[in-house]
């Protein structure tokens, strides 16, 4: 697990016909304009990783992964314009592909569909939860489940039906693991 | 609305998916209840900060060099099996070339995870080096010379087992064979494009980390072509053998006629005929001996109803190898079984993997094997 404070890059997002262009480019098998494409969206992509895996090291592999399946698939994108949409889907989707096969979660920690399963909770609480930094540690702490949810759902605003969909989970489980997300989130960063 | 179900709509409220009439409910009901007013404040506040997150963090170390490691592997596959090659493809009749390629795109794509790593190190250590010869039992034999502990094999010669005796070849960098008892190979080149041996008899394990299609082994039956994997290959007397594939992928091919050989599975060879359709190891012996009759009688009556009666859904690599194989009403009724046990893509339609369309056939692949796909 990582606590150090992270990197936060903001690089100019360029043009969609810009990206679109290198990517007409690369699929052509010009190396040079798809490093053109990884350098405009790796820190999007390894904040995926990252989020989602709750591990550096792990998030850099993924990453390359991505960058590396994404150049395979390229003839497979319909509008080059959408590149960078295309990319985080099948980013995310090859993330949970390796959480799953790698067990990450289970039907137990999965739990129980209903929220009522979720315990309430009382007590004292601050104003402002946390620091960001506070945050991103807290979240890759999170069980996997509940981490994967939340990062969907609370940061790159999936749907729960959506998040359903990507994880082969029923929809109240979506929910459920958010709540009990959230109610983690907020213990630990309340400590 | 009590506390309980107030808990129960937190979520629901904080995300603006309640209903109406469940939103003024809960209204209500904080605004007279401390405890679940504060609760919603503490979400509130969570998902304020939530929303600053960076949207991008850049990685400790540039990625990209190790990335286009992963490129290096794709243009190379670009230069002479692409996907353009793939798709312009367009079925002909029983073009087992043609089908290959489909595959070969399937297969290569599925195992484009282990190649990156094999890149990595092939790109670090180089692929052009001596071809090292190690005794592991008895006294192999370089041409007319005892190996003696450690010898060099070059281009053009032999190395020669007897019945007592094993040895391992260190192939370039790129991998290693271990050369089984009574074998005798021959190292028929060796450069940073090809690595080329030929078995004559005997048996060799092979396990290769390098790009796929830089080692191939040429047998009486056919030539096995590496896709990044672990194999085994015997050849007996009179030049027919078996492929077994513990990891990744291997293509098998003679004239126009290949195959690709899934970790898990075997394929019979046949000298001076080719490769016959994989099997699962565990498939049934019913389901072997009909696919005998399948790949190398001239007419094969009734095999096709012993192979359904006799498979499941774990014989998938065999029925998809048999659509191109038979044709009518027989190459339907195999559709239409692997279709019950792997349904069609979106992309897909049973008209048109009936007409062989090499696109769909490999859309269906990916779904047979999604732990390798996935990777594509």
């Amino acid at each position: 697990m990582h606590s150090a404070a992270l990197e936060i890059t903001v690089t100019p997002t360029p043009d969609k016909l810009v990206v679109a262009g290198w990517v007409r480019t690369a699929r052509a098998g010009d190396r040079a304009a798809f490093e053109r494409l990884y350098r405009a969206h790796v820190g999007r992509v390894y904040a995926l990783c990252v989020r989602l895996s709750g591990e550096r090291a792990k998030a850099s592999e993924l990453t390359q992964d991505a960058f590396v399946q994404a150049w395979q698939k390229l003839s497979q994108l319909d509008n080059d314009e959408v590149f960078a949409t295309w990319l985080y889907r099948l980013t995310v989707n090859m993330v949970l592909m390796k959480l799953r096969r790698e067990k990450k979660w289970s039907a137990r920690e999965a739990g129980s569909d209903v929220l009522d399963a979720v315990e309430p909770i009382r007590g004292t609480r601050s104003e402002n939860p946390g620091a960001r930094v506070d945050l991103e540690r807290a979240i890759a702490e999170l069980p996997a489940q509940a981490r994967v949810v939340f990062v969907l759902h609370d940061v790159e605003g999936y749907r729960h039906e959506e998040i359903a969909q990507h994880m082969s989970i029923a929809v109240g489980t979506s929910k459920a693991q958010l709540h009990r997300a959230r109610r983690l989130l907020r213990e630990e960063l309340e400590r | 609305m009590n506390c309980n179900e107030a808990q129960k709509l937190l979520d629901d409220f904080v995300d603006g998916t309640a209903t109406a009439g469940d939103s003024a409910a809960y209204r209500a009901h904080i605004a007279s209840c401390a405890a679940c007013s504060a609760e919603l404040a503490a979400i509130k506040g969570l998902r304020e900060v939530t929303t600053s997150l960076a949207r991008e963090i850049e990685p400790e170390v540039d990625l990209w060099s190790e990335i286009e490691s992963g490129l290096s592997f794709k243009l190379a596959v670009g230069k002479d099996e692409s996907r353009a090659r793939v798709y312009r493809w367009v079925w002909r009749g029983p073009n087992w070339s043609a089908i290959g390629y489909a595959w070969r795109f399937a297969a290569a794509a599925a195992v484009a995870l282990l190649v990156v790593v094999g890149v990595r190190e092939w790109n670090s250590r180089g692929s052009h080096a001596q071809w090292e010869v190690t005794t592991l039992q008895g006294s192999p034999v370089i041409g007319a010379r005892d190996v003696a502990g450690e010898g060099t094999l070059r281009e053009g010669e032999w190395l020669r087992t007897d019945a007592s005796s094993r040895a391992r070849v260190d192939v370039a960098n790129i991998g290693h064979v271990t050369v089984g008892p009574a074998t005798a190979i021959r190292l028929k080149g060796s450069s940073e494009q090809e690595h080329r041996i030929e078995l004559a008899r005997g048996e060799v394990s092979a396990m290769i980390w390098a790009p796929p299609r830089l080692f191939f082994v040429e047998t009486p039956s056919g030539v096995a072509e590496d896709l990044g994997c672990q194999y085994h290959l015997a050849v007996d007397d009179v030049g027919n053998g078996v492929l077994e594939v513990t990891l990744g992928f291997v293509s098998f091919e003679r004239d126009g006629r290949e195959v690709i050989v899934p970790a898990g599975a075997r394929c019979e060879l046949r000298a001076n005929v080719g490769p016959g359709t994989p099997h699962e190891n565990a498939a049934s012996a019913e389901l072997r001996a009909a696919l005998t009759h399948v790949d190398f009688d001239a007419a094969p009556s009734g095999a096709v109803d012993v192979v359904l009666d006799s498979s499941t859904k774990d014989d998938a690599v065999t029925l998809w190898h048999l659509i191109p194989r038979v044709d009518g009403a027989d190459r339907e009724r195999i559709v239409d079984r692997l279709i019950t046990y792997f349904p069609l893509p979106e992309q897909a339609t049973r008209a048109g993997v009936l007409a062989l369309d090499t696109r769909m056939l490999e859309q269906w692949w990916e779904v047979m094997y999604p732990s390798w796909s996935h990777w594509n």
